[in-house]
């Protein structure tokens, strides 16, 4: 199990637990999100600012690292 | 706005996602010419608009577009206006019928949303399924989606469906004579969503249509209630498609967003971007404007040839062409900016940007998404201040609205060219820049950077407090459409021109009058020049005894009485300073048949006393330093204090602003002199 905010651009994780800031839980769940769900890792903006994340559906989304610190997930395997 | 709702007329919302395409739909429909952007967020008041066809129908429409939601607990205040409007918190704004704007792109969340507003708030829904470009959505899908939602549903594109089709379906099942009865299974908030609702002892209702669940647990039970309809979408979409194809163009997007958001790239591109739009500013607007400038003081002439000497020719000539005029040549600049700024924010660049200096931005304390309103502050503050209400934490919106006044603003705009262009000698320094071009940028810089660095004192004292969380879409870049943008700034140059016709054209009056009244007696002008003469004129009309008043504070600023006038006045409106100083300059002069504009008199202006400039490199810095601080606008003040609730914050940010302004005037002045 990893922190989001550790992985890096490229990566496809599997979101294990949303963490306890109950905002990000609710906007992860609305943009389409639920624990068990495949994301990538698109990219992560400059001076460690925030990542990018893609997930099913056609609009990306981003996450500063102090909320994506919380969010755990693992490395995809098929 | 109630009145009208009596007479028989629907009212209908429309709700979505934000970016889902309320505003375009909405444009097309009411022919309303509502800003229309690709950014989360733009929409951060209602919009009401009449519909195109209430002409030839019995029935009259009227929608009102709001700003974007993703659930029914909203997190910042523009969500609140949203979820408030729909639960009936504003007695004033009641509605008849709920249009649910889904984006087929992101179906799962458009659906989720949607049945979560069936579920909570009302089931007899008008679904349009917008962004369906390629038609994937076959009549027969469209049909099982009818059966398994219960509503009706138009599926469309806003680009290309139209509006007459859009327009007949809503007519055809919008109107239902019947009142529906509110389903409401009781929607859960959590306390944070409810502090966005319009407190509770303003409502006529005795009991409140929701429930406030607190700590962990009513989290929980907020979470379930959304993953609830979640997962019912997702039954929903996987038993109606078997595969869902999504546009190219979020692929396109995921492959340039690596380069534009790349850690070292994604910046690189963005100075550079930003640089190539203040350079187009300066060098595509300013044949332009010394057009324009040239057009607006040879009309002036001309028309000044045919009057009588007198009064009259005196108001039409030094008041209004040399007032109003001196606004008015710098429409050019206000045109290409907002044409770039237009072709920027179409694309989907803008919400890009905010993720490339959020870590900048939260350095001071600040939030990625404070770029945007900082970013309409360089063409007016007011914009900007309102598209701060998307800024969820209220502490990061207060430091960014108080300190949005010290973005360089469009109406300082004439302020810098008028002086820069004047006194900045047109030399090459340190080998390729321009200093007139560095001049710039460095104005530019120094309010911007001291907007951020007030904000972090604000952030370390007055509104301590933790950060926002952050998370921000990333919708789809897209071709940005010329026509648009061209749109957009006609539209702005022409409130532009507006602002000067009206407010700027009275004010310039008014300015004229005091300087022209009360008359001297003409047995003290015996024996003067007409250019002496002009001048004890000029000092003993009224403006002139106000600006000699206040000479003793502005003196150590290296500014005469002249100066002092602007100064007063551009406490209206910044422009203003520009009039003042066209209108007293040209009524200081003995005649009006020179051929020379406010630039050519500035310079020639001597000390009685030494016959030395009076005007020189030092004055026009101090002058400019004060103008980059000071909050010179009452339209400002207007809406701090409509968004802050109270005269407290503007008379706050005026006093900062201003101390400011004079301490780093009298630091340039003694500097450079």
């Amino acid at each position: 199990m990893a922190k989001l905010s550790e992985i890096k651009a490229g990566h496809r994780v599997k979101i294990i637990h949303f963490g306890d800031d109950p905002t990000v839980r609710f906007k992860l769940i609305s943009l389409g999100i639920l624990p068990g769900d495949p994301i990538d890792v698109i990219s992560c903006a400059p001076f460690g600012g925030p990542q990018v994340i893609g997930h099913g559906e056609a609009q990306s989304f981003a996450i500063r690292k102090e909320a994506s610190q919380f969010v755990e997930v693992e490395l995809w395997t098929k | 706005m109630d009145q009208v709702t009596k007479n028989q007329k629907l009212r209908l919302l429309i709700v979505g996602l934000p970016n889902a395409g309320k505003s375009t739909l909405f444009n097309g429909l009411t022919g309303g010419n509502r800003k229309v952007s690709n950014y989360s967020g733009i929409t951060v008041d209602a919009a009401f608009g009449e519909f195109l066809s209430n002409e030839e129908n019995n029935q009259s429409i009227e929608i009102v577009d709001l700003p974007g939601i993703y659930n029914l607990n909203p997190s910042s205040s523009d969500e609140g206006v949203t979820v408030a409007t729909l639960l009936g918190l504003y007695p004033q704004m009641k509605w008849d019928k709920i249009i649910v704007l889904l984006d087929y792109q992101r179906l799962e969340a458009s659906l989720n949303l949607a049945l979560s507003i069936k579920e909570y708030i009302n089931d007899d829904l008008l679904f349009l399924i917008n962004k369906d470009d390629e038609g994937e959505i076959k009549p027969e899908l469209r049909k099982e989606m009818q059966r398994q939602l219960k509503a009706h549903i138009l599926t469309m594109s806003a680009l290309s469906t139209d509006k007459n089709v859009i327009d007949h379906f809503i007519r055809q099942h919008g109107p239902t004579p019947e009142v529906t009865p509110l389903k409401r299974e009781r929607l859960k908030v959590t306390p944070m969503a409810a502090s966005f609702f319009p407190a509770a002892d303003l409502l006529d209702t005795k009991e409140l249509p929701y429930s406030v669940v607190e700590g962990s647990e009513g989290e929980a039970q907020v979470e379930a209630q959304i993953a609830k309809e979640l997962n019912t979408a997702r039954t929903i979409i996987n038993s109606v498609f078997t595969e869902r194809k999504l546009a190219p163009e979020s692929n396109a997007s995921q492959k340039i967003d690596r380069i534009v958001l790349h850690p070292v790239f994604g910046g690189i591109i963005f100075v550079a971007l930003f640089y190539f739009i203040f350079n187009s500013i300066y060098t595509w607007a300013g044949p332009a404007m010394d057009f324009t400038e040239a057009l607006v003081i040879n009309l002036g002439n001309f028309i000044g040839n045919y009057l009588p000497e007198g009064l009259f020719k005196s108001l039409i000539v030094d008041g209004i062409f040399a007032g109003t005029g001196g606004v008015v040549i710098f429409l050019p600049q206000i045109m290409v900016l907002f044409f770039l700024l237009s072709l920027l924010e179409q694309s989907g660049y803008i919400s890009r940007a905010a993720l490339v200096t959020d870590k900048i931005m939260s350095v001071f304390g600040l939030n990625g998404k404070a770029f945007l309103p900082y970013l309409s502050g360089f063409a007016c503050a007011i914009p900007g201040i309102m598209a701060a209400r998307t800024l969820s934490n209220q502490r990061e919106r207060m430091a960014t609205i108080l300190t949005l006044p010290l973005i360089t603003c469009s109406a300082r705009l004439p302020v810098y060219i008028l002086l820069v262009g004047t006194f900045v000698p047109d030399t090459t320094v340190l080998g390729i820049f321009n200093a007139r071009a560095l001049s710039f940028f460095f104005l530019y810089f120094l309010g911007s950077i001291s907007a951020l660095i007030i904000a972090k004192v604000m952030r370390l004292s007055v509104f301590k407090g933790e950060s926002g969380n952050f998370l921000i879409d990333l919708p789809p870049y897209q071709r940005p459409s010329i026509r648009v943008a061209l749109k957009q700034s006609w539209f702005k140059g022409k409130n532009f021109l507006k602002k000067a016709g009206t407010v700027i054209l009275a004010l310039s009056i008014v300015i004229w009058t005091l300087s022209t009244f009360p008359e001297v007696n003409q047995e003290k002008l015996n024996g003067l020049s007409d250019q002496e003469a002009s001048a004890v004129r000029l000092e003993s009309s009224l403006l002139g005894q106000m600006g000699k008043g206040i000479e003793p504070i502005i003196e150590p600023l290296g500014m005469n009485w002249k100066v002092g006038v602007g100064l007063l006045v551009s406490f209206g409106a910044r422009e203003l300073f520009v009039s003042a100083l066209g209108t007293l300059y040209a009524l200081g002069d003995e005649v009006d048949e020179e051929n020379e504009g406010l630039r050519e008199k500035l310079l020639a202006e001597r000390d009685p006393r030494t016959g030395r400039p009076l005007f020189d490199l030092a004055t026009a810095w101090s002058i400019l330093i004060f103008f980059v601080f000071s909050l010179q606008c009452t339209s400002t003040l207007a809406i701090l204090k409509k968004e802050t609730g109270g005269w407290k914050w503007p008379l706050y940010t005026l006093g900062y602003t201003v101390a400011l302004g004079y301490l780093g005037s009298l630091f340039a002045y003694n500097l450079l002199s």
